[in-house]
């Protein structure tokens, strides 16, 4: 069995365990929040999936520092995972984040918000991940140049944060508060279980789609033992790692 | 960000249309991680199909072989 | 001319006397004094950098319709503009390199990989000079901010360490694209998003000098957080260089 196949039946059911509990927390016990009402809830969902793809992108990168050093292809297969599920769920976060902007606000976009804004512009970076994996046809090469842009725009993310927020501190002088600082235990709860439950279910897709990539990568072997070199396509157009 | 007790209320937007907004934020999260399950289910579907392609070749060659090695004897 | 012929000569001249190959420094020096010997015959991305920003000066007008520009909005059509150019250049950074073998001939010496990094960024960040050079005047021509002269101190301040921001990550990000198929795609839509702090640090800080009634010095916060954002990604760009010069 392969490695990437141990604990996924584990992950996969903690993960339904705390989506369940997280969610009945967020809509049966947390308390409607003063100012927005209902609408808040949004807040559960949206704030943890941004959370959590952010700590994807860092993570894709502490991958690429390993593969750098270790050579290992491995460490790339992490990485280019990592960075594909954050984009997945960056799209849902900016998504739910558009929702929760216009019932909170009553506009779909808000520049004003600075942790919006750094989120777009981290996801527009790690948007050209993808084509630049593509657009490099040596494996060899494809991995190392994706490891460097890994470890350049993993850093890159805290780093824009304090920028994006330092320039609305100084524009608009405001109180920073950080997400969560100021919950009441009740909706703290319902946030951290939803917090957890997003991770889980990070750490299952990314199990997942490493073991799908690794079989997929016996297949090909198997059919190139079976048949010869030519019956397997070219990897050539991928962007994922084999 | 300054939604949970901070800055002045906002207007109360009605709970009927909270409850839209919310139910569509939820729906589309979901339908995103679906949409992704659907692609890599379709994937495994393919990687099956050619697994079983394979293991068809591999039984055909099977039978074949010992036919082979009997003929010389015959 | 080729980088290598130049690093070879440096190598053949120490070799004379010891045969130790030249520094990390000394390389770096062979490196641009081979581009910018390239540049000023053939004048092939300075002027071309120039004339686009000009133009884009003239384009913001159209779009803008206004004949002066002030304030942040100023700030804006500048910092826009320097950016772009920036960009220009570094599609062009290591178009000879890859053309002409200089990349071979380069793993070939026996040097530090990091001097190509040094020299081009050195490059990129002289190529930015002298377009500011061409750039601040016209656009002190085209959109006459108030109080340019007073606010200059501070501008060319603001300007270094933004030129030293697109330096730098122009140069590492032209060295990711350049072995790329759509090596003219992929190194400005890279590029962009990871020179937009610095942009958010240049318009917001020169935005304050060229307001009619803002205070003369320069903020000093935004040249603290520039420079810092400068020095954080030239050490990281200094550390991941090395891994896209390897065959």
């Amino acid at each position: 069995m392969s490695k990437h196949a141990r604990h996924l039946r584990g992950l996969t059911i903690a993960t339904l365990v705390f989506f369940l509990a997280g969610l009945a927390l967020t809509f049966f016990y947390a308390p409607d929040d003063v100012n927005q009402g209902f609408a808040q809830k949004i807040f559960y969902i949206h704030v943890p999936l941004a959370i959590v793809s952010l700590c994807g992108y860092v993570l894709g990168g502490v991958f690429g520092v390993i593969h750098l050093r270790t050579r290992e292809r491995i460490w790339d297969l992490r990485s280019y995972t990592a960075i594909h599920m954050s984009l997945i769920f960056s799209v849902g976060g900016l998504l739910s984040g558009a929702i929760w902007a216009k019932v909170a606000w009553g506009h779909w976009w808000v520049w004003s918000e600075p942790t919006l804004v750094s989120y777009l512009i981290v996801v527009l970076l790690f948007c050209t991940y993808q084509p630049l994996r593509f657009s490099i046809e040596d494996p060899e090469r494809q991995s190392m140049y994706a490891s460097v842009f890994s470890v350049v725009a993993g850093a890159f993310v805290p780093l824009n944060f304090l920028i994006v927020r330092l320039s609305e501190a100084f524009v608009h002088p405001r109180v920073l508060n950080l997400e969560g600082g100021t919950l009441p235990g009740s909706m703290a709860l319902a946030f951290y279980v939803m917090v957890i439950a997003v991770a889980l279910l990070f750490a299952t897709l990314m199990k997942f789609e490493m073991l799908a990539k690794e079989t997929r990568g016996q297949t090909r072997r198997l059919r190139r033992k079976l048949l010869g070199d030519d019956a397997v396509a070219p990897v050539g157009r991928s962007a994922a790692p084999l | 960000m300054p939604l949970i007790a901070a800055g002045q209320p906002t207007d109360f937007v009605s709970l009927h249309t909270a409850v839209k907004y919310v139910a569509g934020a939820y729906i589309v999260v979901f339908a995103i991680i679906l949409i992704y399950l659907g692609i890599m289910a379709w994937r495994l579907a393919n990687n099956q199909r050619e697994l079983a392609e394979l293991h068809k070749l591999v039984e055909e060659r099977d039978a074949e072989v010992p036919e082979r090695e009997q003929e010389p004897a015959l | 001319m080729s980088g290598a012929t130049e690093v070879e000569t440096a190598s053949a001249g120490a070799s004379a006397d010891t045969p130790r190959p030249p520094g990390t420094l000394a390389t770096a020096a062979a490196i641009l004094r081979k581009d910018l010997t390239v540049e000023l015959r053939t004048f092939e991305t300075v002027p071309a950098m120039a004339i686009f920003t000009v133009a884009t000066f003239v384009i913001f007008h159209f779009g803008l319709q206004r004949d002066t520009l002030s304030g942040q909005l100023a700030a804006g059509v500048l910092a826009v503009s320097l950016l772009f150019a920036a960009i220009l250049g570094t599609n062009r950074l290591f178009v000879a390199e890859r053309e002409q073998g200089g990349f071979d001939g380069f793993l070939l010496a026996p040097v530090d990989r990091s001097a190509m990094f040094l020299a081009k960024a050195a490059a990129l960040f002289l190529y930015m000079a002298v377009l500011e050079l061409v750039a601040v005047p016209a656009f002190a021509l085209f959109a006459g901010p108030p109080r340019l002269g007073s606010a200059l101190g501070g501008l060319v301040l603001f300007l270094a360490l933004a030129d030293i921001a697109f330096a730098v990550i122009g140069t590492l990000v032209s060295a990711l694209a350049v072995h790329t198929r759509a090596r003219d795609l992929i190194g400005p839509i890279i590029g962009l998003p990871l020179q937009i702090p610095a942009l958010i640090c240049f318009a917001l800080g020169t935005g304050h000098l060229f307001t009619l009634h803002g205070s003369q010095t320069p903020p000093g916060e935004w040249l603290l957080i520039l420079g810092l954002y400068d020095v954080v990604n030239a050490l990281l760009a200094y550390a991941v260089f090395d891994f896209l010069l390897e065959e």
